[in-house]
């Protein structure tokens, strides 16, 4: 494929992708593969930052979504519950800290656990954090996110711009200093 | 038929690892693999466990870390700090503990023990009620009686004392000790933060010094050449002060007094300095081995820097002790869940490729040993895997007899990556090769073709069994390394 064409490509797909990107910005940084578990994710700040939406007080989801909660019955309610208590939007309006659901693997087993820990789960918190789970693992997008704005995306244009020059250049005097892999 | 094929090799390694106990003790390996796995030690079956130690040898692993609660053994306060540096107070259920190293020592695995949380009777008298946000055993506890628990605790595994289950034996060696288990969280230590008028300031760190050099000097005191770990941090923390969790490199910057994200300075603590001998953290990722954390503070697989830089600056101001140039890095637990069974996962095979990518990239970046969270699969829980891991390097069978490899076994065996250093629009360039091999010698890289695996190239291994290779391969080639016969991981050069 020709230089001039690999351009466009990423430039097209760059502006397809990023009103996507921005809509779909979430609270949390949870791949495949990521244990689920509330203390091993990664809590980003949205377009928004941290500052509360409203008094602090109201959920960070929408009518609609709340609605969908309310309809997927116990585990529904509990995953509202906890997105109320533990969004990141509304963490710094309180000074308390936040409910989190427990590190699953060293709370819970299929045999009975001979101790008393504090850390094995009742059973509320146990289906609380299975709706936190699911919710993560198919990937909340909420769509609460505010959109990054015009500026950035011609920020990422130019850069990619950049990016496809370089390419150009490097491809043309057929070498380059030893890219980091992501592997 | 892979799984098949899986087994059979798995079979085949695990008949050897039962003939020759220890033979898979390759010390001088450039990096020191082991496991963690608190359903198997803290829960499981203990008649099943000589055969998790066998399964885990199988690995080519030399480690298990045991983490296990004060709590759980102090069940009686002791009456004076005499008794509470006694090993044999009655008070101490050792029981399980006792069990699991005895089998572990004498499988030839090396352990590693981690002692974390509180009895409430060594918790500030301030405590709030137990509750979600302050869970028992964590808040504010008695660096000095965790001192005089781990007193105890050395000289009863100091290979000294009399084994109470079999008269005329002692109990075995421990070596490696690692003070407490994630202080950067709310759920491990509490409070995080201290609120102050507007302004919240780090509380962890300091409760946490106290503990490690009380621990510190507590083992050291038993037996010199003891190893003192740092807790293993957990990589994330909530981005703003206050939270639950404090972000990995905040927390130590704090702990080695040093200032400065991006520059880090040195205060001068060297009159009160932290102790210890190994740097540990939990490098749990966010997708591939190379991808880092998006705040500047979490700390995944690529950015052991943030912890590494701020500690060295630390050494040389002294406020670490013992002095020296640096300290080795372990990551204590880090793990990705597969799919099957847990449906969140990603599959077997992508697990297997991130294994060794992750080994490479701890390894580029000095870290020097990997406990792996679980063995095997944990069990779901209500019929759910949302809420259990399923990270094992083995799924899980009806017994631990039944258990099968995933191809992450043969990764963590014998890990081998390729990735380009250059290519070109046609596909064509350079790709770069490395691996840990079973021995240092000669290694073969093969690529595969229609009719099988052909050598293209011989590599040596080092005294510390990596080697590093470039060839010229297009994009879509498969490639493996192998030696004396035992094959790696297969890697596609992408």
């Amino acid at each position: 494929m020709r230089p001039t064409r690999i351009l466009l490509v990423t430039l097209a797909a760059l502006l397809v992708a990023i009103p996507g990107m921005a809509s779909a910005a979430t609270t949390t940084n949870a791949p495949p593969g990521n244990s689920g578990i509330s203390q091993y994710l990664e809590v980003v700040p949205s377009a928004s930052g941290n500052k509360v939406k409203g008094d602090g007080k109201t959920s960070p989801l929408t009518h609609k979504e709340q609605k969908k909660l309310q309809q997927q019955g116990s585990d529904g309610q509990a995953l509202q519950r906890i997105v109320n208590q533990t969004s990141p939007a509304a963490a710094p309006a309180t000074t308390t800290p936040q409910p989190k659901p427990h590190k699953k693997a060293r709370s819970v087993t299929q045999t009975t656990p001979t101790t008393t820990s504090s850390d094995d789960a009742t059973s509320t918190q146990k289906r609380d954090a299975l709706a936190v789970a699911a919710a993560y693992d198919g990937g909340s997008g909420g769509g609460t996110g505010s959109g990054i704005g015009v500026p950035l995306i011609a920020l990422m244009a130019a850069a990619a711009l950049a990016v496809g020059v370089i390419a150009i250049v490097r491809h043309r005097s057929g070498g380059g200093a030893d890219p980091e892999p992501e592997l | 038929m892979r799984r098949l094929l899986l087994g059979a090799v798995a079979a085949v390694i695990l008949t050897g690892a039962l003939t020759l106990p220890g033979s898979a003790s390759a010390s001088s390996s450039a990096m020191l693999l082991g496991f963690s796995d608190d359903n198997t030690t803290r829960f499981g079956d203990l008649t099943q466990f000589p055969l998790d130690l066998d399964h885990l040898k199988a690995t080519r692993a030399t480690a298990m870390r045991l983490m296990w609660q004060w709590r759980d053994i102090e069940k009686v306060q002791p009456a004076s700090p005499d008794v509470a540096t006694d090993p044999a107070y009655p008070g101490y259920d050792f029981t399980r503990l006792d069990r699991l190293l005895r089998d572990t020592v004498a499988a030839g695995v090396q352990p590693l023990l981690t002692i974390t949380r509180a009895p409430t009777w060594w918790e500030a008298a301030d405590r709030p009620p137990v509750s979600e946000f302050y869970p028992a055993g964590t808040y504010k506890p008695d660096a000095a009686a965790y001192g005089r628990f781990m007193t105890a605790v050395a000289k009863r595994y100091s290979g000294t004392f009399p084994d109470p289950a079999d008269p005329g034996r002692m109990l075995p060696r421990v070596r490696w000790w690692q003070m407490w288990n994630e202080p950067n969280l709310y759920v491990e230590l509490t409070p995080q933060w201290t609120k102050s008028g507007s302004t919240y300031k780090e509380t962890s760190p300091g409760l946490y010094k106290k503990l490690l050099n009380a621990g510190y000097d507590a083992v050291k005191s038993v037996a010199a050449d003891n190893t003192v770990m740092t807790a293993g941090t957990a990589p994330f923390g909530e981005p703003w002060p206050g939270g639950n969790r404090m972000p990995a490199a905040r927390f130590d910057r704090v702990l080695f007094c040093v200032s400065g994200r991006t520059k880090p300075v040195a205060r001068n603590c060297r009159k009160d300095p932290v102790k210890f001998d190994v740097l540990a953290h939990h490098p749990y990722p966010i997708g591939p081995p190379g991808r880092h954390a998006i705040n500047p503070d979490d700390v995944v697989i690529p950015d052991f820097a943030k912890l590494i830089d701020p500690m060295k600056v630390a050494l040389k101001a002294g406020n670490i002790y013992p002095k020296t140039k640096s300290k080795p890095v372990w990551a204590t637990e880090m793990s990705w869940d597969t799919n099957p069974p847990d449906p969140g996962g990603i599959t077997a095979s992508l697990q297997a490729q991130y294994t060794a990518g992750a080994i490479y990239v701890l390894w580029r970046q000095g870290v020097r040993g990997l406990f792996w969270w679980n063995l095997r699969d944990d069990a779901p829980v209500n019929g759910s895997y949302a809420y259990s891991l399923q990270s094992g390097v083995y799924f899980r069978g009806a017994t631990v007899a039944q258990d099968t490899p995933k191809p992450s076994f043969v990764a963590y065996r014998f890990p081998f990556v390729a990735y380009r250093a250059y290519s070109n629009f046609s596909g064509h360039g350079t790709t770069r090769l490395w691996g840990i091999a079973p021995a240092s010698g000669k290694v073969q890289i093969q690529r595969q073709t229609r009719s099988g695996w052909q050598t293209i190239r011989t590599a040596t291994a080092g005294s510390d069994h990596v080697f590093q290779v470039r060839i010229a391969a297009t994009k879509g080639t498969r490639l493996r390394a192998s030696q004396a016969g035992e094959a790696s991981i297969d890697a596609k050069v992408f």
